[in-house]
């Protein structure tokens, strides 16, 4: 167990170190979210409404440009091959890979969306729906993200490829995640939205590792 | 250590259509050291990575402990010690980060004595991505040694070594050999090798 806890701190250790990676992200981040407050005005209903799909559509480019730093940099230094001889098992291991590069990549996402969502008129309780969504939005999402830049490991050039894996994937994100915050904020049953994206949160973190590290297998074979 | 065996029996691997090597057959006891020399190219790093498990042959069976090695992935990996062309050292750490959070379960005492042993203790401090390719070389190299595994995996271990680290290498590797250990290296130069009990010389294509 503890060898597990130590490369999770390892690679949030590292992840901190390679610091440009994170800003990317939250700058790309940002910058979608916040272009349609600035540019629409202060049209508060209209606003409201697309905050969900603004939200969602963010965190998703945010992921896309992350994305290829979640084992590239192990694979050309050679650590990847250490990960897969080692006598630990893969499947935790890639649990624990993915789950510190969602600490890093976007737990900073999840706290900003508090911030950006006031300038959506977004306030009270509907800013912890914003908040819970994109927190369950991203943590599936970097199980998808995962999936598909260990699928594409071995391809040179692997942006067009990955980006074909991760948005068909990731659509059912999109469109529940839009909803569970439409629904909070027009105060209408929200509850329907948030079960689908948990289940999708517990099934991606349960067969998202295992599947990585299938695909790392072959991948480096 | 416990007596172990390695087998390779008429192992064959193709890439692309093309062959790279067939009907490798052998065995390796406790106190065995297999050498592979071959030119570059010659396919010495994919015959390493096809006995680490890395790669699948397309023919033929390799065992430990007359298991095959696709069957008992943990209890293989458990045993063995894999150093590739590349160091598996993470750039942005230092080099005592980098041996604490070392995948082996290593003996302290054991590391301090390797280091001191390469010459490496004034750069314990250092960013891996400071280090000379030498150093840095030295640094994956201690982590093998110090692994507690029965069968180490060297590919081209000589590559950027002094001679002095090159002595010391062949000190540790000639003292893992007589505490029952198994060591496979693969080099392309005739000079600078330690004991060895078999060669497998691969023919470029």
């Amino acid at each position: 167990m503890k060898i597990y806890y130590q490369i999770f701190l390892r690679d949030i250790k590292v992840s901190i170190k390679r610091w440009s990676d994170i800003l990317t992200g939250v700058i790309m981040f940002l910058l979608v979210a916040l272009v349609f407050p600035l540019t629409v005005g202060s049209d508060q209903n209209f606003l409201m409404k697309i905050i969900g799909p603004v939200m969602l559509l963010s965190a998703l480019l945010a992921s896309l440009i992350s994305m290829q730093n979640i084992f590239k940099p192990d694979l050309v230094n050679g650590s990847l091959e250490q990960l897969v001889l080692s006598r630990y098992s893969l499947n935790v291991l890639m649990f624990v890979k993915i789950l510190s590069y969602w600490v890093t990549s976007s737990l900073p996402l999840v706290l900003i969306s508090s911030f950006i969502a006031t300038s959506y008129y977004v306030s009270g309780l509907n800013i912890g729906a914003v908040l819970i969504t994109v927190l369950l939005a991203t943590s599936t999402l970097v199980n998808i993200s995962a999936l598909a830049a260990a699928l594409t490991l071995s391809v040179r050039y692997p942006g067009a490829l990955m980006s074909l894996i991760l948005f068909p994937l990731s659509l059912p994100i999109l469109i529940f995640g839009s909803k569970a915050i439409e629904y909070s904020i027009l105060g209408m049953d929200s509850s329907g939205p948030f079960y689908f994206l948990t289940g999708m949160m517990l099934l991606s973190f349960s067969l998202g590792p295992i599947a990585t590290a299938f695909a790392i297998r072959i991948s480096l074979d | 250590m416990s007596p172990s065996v390695l087998q390779l029996e008429s192992v064959e691997l193709y890439r692309e259509d093309s062959l790279i090597f067939k009907d490798v057959s052998f065995r390796l006891e406790s106190s065995h050291h297999l050498v592979v020399r071959g030119k570059n190219g010659s396919g010495k790093t994919s015959l390493i990575r096809t006995i680490c498990g890395l790669t699948q042959p397309d023919s033929g069976h390799i065992s430990w402990n007359r298991v095959p090695i696709d069957q008992s992935f943990i209890t293989y990996n458990q045993e063995m010690a894999y150093l590739g062309h590349k160091n598996g050292l993470i750039p942005e750490l230092t080099l005592d980060e980098s041996l604490n959070y070392g995948l082996y379960e290593a003996n302290k005492e054991k590391q301090d004595e390797v280091i001191d042993g390469f010459g490496l203790n004034d750069s314990r401090g250092f960013l891996i991505e400071n280090l000379s390719n030498g150093q840095a070389r030295k640094a994956a190299l201690s982590l093998v040694i110090t692994s507690n595994t029965t069968l180490w995996v060297l590919d081209e271990p000589y590559a950027n070594l002094d001679s002095d680290s090159i002595a010391y290498l062949n000190d540790s590797i000639g003292l893992h050999l007589d505490s029952g250990g198994i060591v496979i290296t693969s080099t392309n130069r005739e000079d600078s090798l330690s004991t060895k009990t078999m060669e497998i010389v691969m023919d470029s294509r």
